[in-house]
């Protein structure tokens, strides 16, 4: 029998064959409840601290299970999973807002203040082209792009991959060479246009890079992906049976890994750990603390888009409603920022903002000195 | 230390796709690389 194949027997198990794989098969999937709610969550952002306490919990069932020896779900497969359904989720959420809601209270001050600290593409003249959101040339065109196709179908796939379906692991193959070409073209656009993407944030390049490391999953999930034994994911026709690992000791090979593929998929796992904690940490904690960053609770959130709109546009008479009729951008209606001929920009085919750097809370100075010179008429 | 056991032989198909993710890795890291050193370039050389 070769090696790949032996990897595939089931293996009876401490509780007898069938009982053993029903309760190892109830385990998982109460465990994929928690992990893939939590995933949502911390995919959407706002909810991300709730989304975190919920994956954790889902990660603790899985363990737990597999410490009580029952036949989980390969680790590897767990982590891949999550870790590009993640990956997808934050960018199709934070598009869709960039696109949708831009000009609600709490998008249009996160995106800001995202887009001042790491990327201007979402901060030089927000609110001002007719679609609302982020200005920088080409950026919509990816958003619209993405969000339509390669995003929903990769969270798609990872659910399929996740069931240990064929379809889960073509698609996600798939989906994944599409994800070498979004990394290549989107930097290539930005670095084109690194003027308006880098002019006056706070942390230029390094922080971009920084954050978007853990955006890396498409070049990380690959190796693994064309070296796993696909027999491992079934089509409709495999026995169950055959989707089992030889063994749940620590010491054995997960399902789907033979001998001379285990070195690869080890490290590739071990990434995979880097990654996933890495995204789920900004998923959850971007926001909040990009908030204390800028100003809260000092200044409300109101009060910190108004000052970033000021300096933005450079115009203290600037301010940010506190309401957003649904039938506003994109639906109908101009932007906040399109009649705006305040900013003051070198450059017309390639902009060179003249933007300021903002520091720790520098923000909650900058407004107090506006507010006073509003009050005082302007002297 | 423990002995390490010997890896085991590939066949030639496996030998294939290997060779070919290792290519696959070397040009993307090495593409990302490359527009990381043009962004640093631009940043010491521009006022950002």
């Amino acid at each position: 029998m070769s090696e790949s194949t032996t990897a595939l027997v089931a293996d009876d198990g401490p509780l007898g064959d069938s009982a053993h794989l029903e309760e190892s098969r109830r385990e998982q999937r109460r465990a994929d409840k928690w992990l893939i709610v939590g995933s949502a969550l911390i995919g959407a952002s706002l909810p991300g601290i709730i989304g975190l306490f919920v994956f954790l919990k889902g990660l603790s069932i899985q363990r737990d299970a597999h410490k009580r020896g029952l036949t989980m779900r390969p680790m590897i497969v767990t982590l891949i999973g999550y870790m590009v359904f993640i990956d997808a989720a934050l960018n199709t959420f934070g598009w869709i807002t960039d696109i949708f809601a831009s000009e609600s209270l709490l998008f249009h001050t996160y995106i800001m203040e995202w887009g001042n600290f790491f990327d201007a593409g979402y901060y030089w003249h927000f609110n001002q082209i007719g679609i609302g959101g982020a200005s920088a040339p080409g950026e919509k065109a990816w958003e619209i792009g993405l969000i339509l196709t390669v995003f929903p179908m990769r969270m798609a796939a990872c659910i399929g991959f996740l069931q240990m379906k064929r379809w889960g692991h073509q698609w996600l193959i798939v989906t994944c060479w599409m994800g070498v070409v979004i990394w290549i073209g989107y930097t290539a656009n930005m670095t084109i246009f690194a003027d308006v993407r880098y002019t006056g944030v706070v942390a230029p390049v390094y922080g971009w890079w920084i954050f978007n490391l853990f955006y890396i999953t498409p070049f990380v999930a690959l190796p693994y992906l064309h070296t796993v034994n696909r027999a491992a994911f079934s089509d409709g026709t495999t026995p169950p049976a055959a989707q089992v690992a030889t063994a749940t000791g620590t010491d054995a090979m997960a399902i789907g890994t033979t001998a001379t593929t285990a070195r690869l998929h080890r490290r590739v796992r071990r990434v995979c750990y880097g990654l996933l904690v890495g995204l789920v940490l900004e998923g959850a904690v971007s926001m909040p603390l990009l908030m204390v960053w800028y100003g809260w609770p000092t200044l409300s959130v109101q009060q910190i888009c108004t000052e970033l709109e000021r300096h933005d546009y450079s115009d203290i008479t600037r301010s940010c409603p506190n309401h957003y009729p649904l039938s506003g951008t994109p639906f109908g209606g101009k932007p906040d920022g399109a009649d705006a001929t305040t900013t003051t920009d070198a450059g017309v085919v390639q902009p060179r903002p003249t933007i300021s750097r903002i520091g720790f809370r520098d923000l909650v100075t900058m407004y107090h000195h506006d507010e006073a010179t509003l009050h005082s008429g302007g002297k | 230390m423990p002995e390490r056991s010997p890896r085991p032989a590939m066949d030639e198909r496996e030998r294939q796709v290997r060779r070919a993710l290792v290519a696959v890795q070397i040009f993307i890291y090495g593409y990302l690389a490359i527009v990381i050193g043009i962004q640093f370039y631009m940043y010491a050389h521009r006022n950002w």
